[in-house]
């Protein structure tokens, strides 16, 4: 059964959706973030690359603080009280 | 008309101008200041003694108008690190001192009277030394706006604080921003101090009438200049209404936080929700509704402008820009959470001449020490009053996080080679701690940007957890010394990782300035050179690559969310020095 994750957003992506936080479903990370889109139908442009599926080289997104390229992609299996941190590229130092 | 160094003993008070030896007619910035120190001082040198040397050296498109080339080297023997310094910022004066002619100012020897303090002031065609006893003990601000009236608005000013009185291994130099105030820092590594024990006190420079910069060859000049220009503009970092320029560089509390790497309370965990009260996007918000200013440029030439100017609220009593790390520092690393307060610890560290970096963790470690508590900025706030009235307390405080670690009892000192530790913990970002370790300079994360492939997918991609970076972190302190004596801003960095022609445009322009004909693998040799002679001082200072380590405790204690500790063999750190 898939459970509640918390999902949130930073910079403009955050301004965009006019919001920071949302509580969504889904057992991976591309259905907590299809689910995102269905919510903020915004994001569609910001989020995925103009062919479907594939995730935008302009974002980054974490589920438990590790960026999903280094876990299983967008097929990363989330659970129970996990939180995903989309961010646009940003850079400081 | 030929360019040429300034030389200015303090010993016999004289100011001499002399020829640029050929050796150096095509170094500027970083390798210039660890070229001079390294053939001039000795490295058992005293820091603070006759026989260290300040250098001040704009970098090689410094003052042109090229893209974000506004910065500023200052280089000598650190009294927090013991090794070779350079410390760089962003400032107007960068380009005065191009216009003016000047490769470079060397201060040497002290004055025989160790209680007075001097002003060197480059007019239009000469320079002398004055008496500067008035503004000792006084707050930087308040010197900056008494020297404009005294000078006329059309000066830059680069000056030594309160801090560098008392000898203080923090103690920075600080430049006027655009302002004319006293915001703009070499901050690490003490070298306020070094200017002190000179008795130097201010530097002033008029704006000249006449413009010295020599362009040998304008069209490749030219041409570089619109490539690195385009890849600005084009580039979602550095582009306007792009990271930088919405949010300035605390635009990477957030993330850094959510990676699970911005340490908390003394380098105790790697992420706290509060953190998001002081990122940069909360940041933001409020310059707008106050009042401030954003975006803003440290420097002319700025294109990318991540700077702005904080104030308190109803937009009174401006500081200047909060950066992330100071943010950092002086906030999440303390347990504050509120940047009104980080903003006021800051505006100390400017008026007293301070490293934000080096206090705010200071600050940490004797709240580690039961000095005060977490999260108390009232009483921390009080400590930058003892540095003030120069008091005991205020002395051990204002020396550093190693001897506030020593004089309070605290194990848990994030050092290396005597300085602290940025805002990247290096047990969740690895990449990032083989540069704290190895760098030349003592722990810096602009040594060797890690955290851009690590964290951000910029210039590659690479896991922070991964342990093999020691290519990556030797690949990037190459490409920095080699950007750090150009002298263009780190930060253009993003968009020449990621876009060719902008890299193209940075080697087009320098090769324009200097008539060569350098290619990109020439200035990465050309970097790999820089930080070959700054190694050998510290070798013949005394450090050897057992130096080249992080603190013991981050070998041993895990660092929550991750739960990492700093695994990356000693052999990967040594190899950064393998050709
Ligand atoms: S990007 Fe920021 S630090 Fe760099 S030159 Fe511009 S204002 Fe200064």
């Amino acid at each position: 059964m898939s459970e509640k994750v918390k999902v949130k957003l930073f910079a403009q992506i955050s301004e965009i959706a006019g919001r920071k936080e949302l509580l969504l479903e889904g057992e991976t990370v591309a259905e907590v973030i299809d689910e995102l889109v269905k919510e903020v139908p915004e994001l569609e442009d910001e989020l995925f690359k103009e062919e479907q599926n594939e995730l935008s080289e302009d974002i980054i997104v974490l589920k438990e603080g590790r960026n999903i390229n280094y876990l299983n992609g967008l097929q990363s299996e989330v659970g129970k009280g996990d939180n995903i941190s989309i961010f646009p590229v940003v850079g400081g130092g | 008309m030929a360019k040429k160094i300034l030389r200015v003993n303090m010993e016999d008070l004289t100011v001499k101008e002399e020829e640029v030896p050929e050796e150096y007619e095509n170094l500027g910035g970083r390798a210039l200041t660890s070229q001079i120190i390294a053939d001039e001082v000795p490295p058992k040198a005293h820091p603070l003694g006759p026989n260290n040397k300040l250098v001040f050296a704009p970098g090689i498109v410094t003052g042109t108008g090229s893209p974000n080339s506004g910065r500023l080297s200052a280089g000598g023997k650190s009294p927090l690190t013991g090794g070779i310094k350079e410390s760089n910022a962003g400032t107007p004066f960068a380009k005065t001192l191009a216009k003016k002619g000047i490769k470079a100012i060397i201060v040497e020897g002290k004055p025989e009277n160790k209680d007075r303090y001097y002003l060197l002031k480059l007019n239009e065609d000469e320079s002398d030394l004055v008496h500067a006893d008035e503004w000792v003990g006084k707050g930087l601000y308040e010197a900056y706006e008494e020297l404009h009236e005294e000078f006329g608005e059309n000066i830059e000013i680069t000056g030594a604080g309160i801090a560098a009185e008392i000898g203080a291994s923090n103690a920075g130099i600080s430049y006027t921003d655009p302002e004319g105030m006293s915001s703009r820092y070499s901050g690490r590594g003490g070298l306020g101090a070094v200017m002190a024990s000179k008795g130097l006190k201010f530097i002033v420079a008029e704006e000249p009438k006449e413009d010295r910069i020599e362009i040998k060859d304008e069209e490749t000049f030219n041409e570089g200049r619109k490539k690195l220009a385009k890849a600005l503009a084009e580039h979602d970092i550095t582009k306007k209404d792009g990271a930088l320029n919405s949010y300035g560089t605390a635009v990477l509390v957030n993330i850094i936080n959510e990676s699970g790497g911005l340490p908390q309370r003394n380098f105790s965990e790697g992420s706290d929700d509060r953190s998001a009260e002081v990122s940069g996007e909360k940041k933001a918000e409020a310059v707008q509704e106050r009042g401030g200013v954003r975006p803003h440029k440290c420097s002319p030439s700025c294109i990318i402008q991540c700077s702005e100017i904080w104030t308190k609220e109803g937009g009174e009593d401006p500081v200047g820009v909060l950066e992330y790390e100071s943010v950092w520092a002086l906030g999440p690393n303390c347990g504050i959470y509120d940047l009104d307060t980080i903003g006021e610890l800051n505006r100390a560290c400017n008026d007293l001449g301070l490293d934000t970096i080096e206090m705010g963790n200071t600050i940490a470690v004797a709240m580690e020490g039961g000095l005060l508590d977490f999260g108390d900025g009232v009483k921390a706030l009080e400590l930058m009053d003892e540095i003030y009235e120069k008091t005991p307390l205020g002395r051990i405080l204002a020396n550093g996080v190693e001897f506030t670690g020593e004089a309070f009892g605290v194990n848990r000192v994030p050092t290396v080679k005597g300085q602290s530790i940025p805002a990247y913990d290096p047990r969740s970002i690895k990449g990032i701690g083989v540069t704290y370790a190895t760098t030349p300079m003592g722990a810096d994360h602009t040594a060797g940007y890690a955290i851009a492939p690590e964290i951000l997918g910029v210039g590659g991609d690479a896991d922070p957890f991964e342990k093999e970076k020691g290519e990556l972190s030797k690949n990037l302190q190459r490409a920095t010394a080699a950007i750090d004596s150009a002298g263009y801003c780190l930060f253009i960095a993003f968009a020449t990782m990621d876009i060719d022609e902008g890299m193209e445009g940075v080697v087009d322009t320098v090769n324009g300035v200097l008539g060569t004909d350098y290619s990109i693998e020439d200035v990465m040799a050309f970097g790999a050179n820089v930080l070959k002679t700054e190694r050998e001082f510290n070798r013949k200072a005394g450090f050897s690559k057992e130096d080249d380590r992080l603190p013991e405790f981050m070998k041993e204690e895990k660092l929550p969310p991750h739960n990492e500790v700093f695994d990356v063999p000693d052999e990967e750190l040594d190899s950064v020095w393998e050709d």
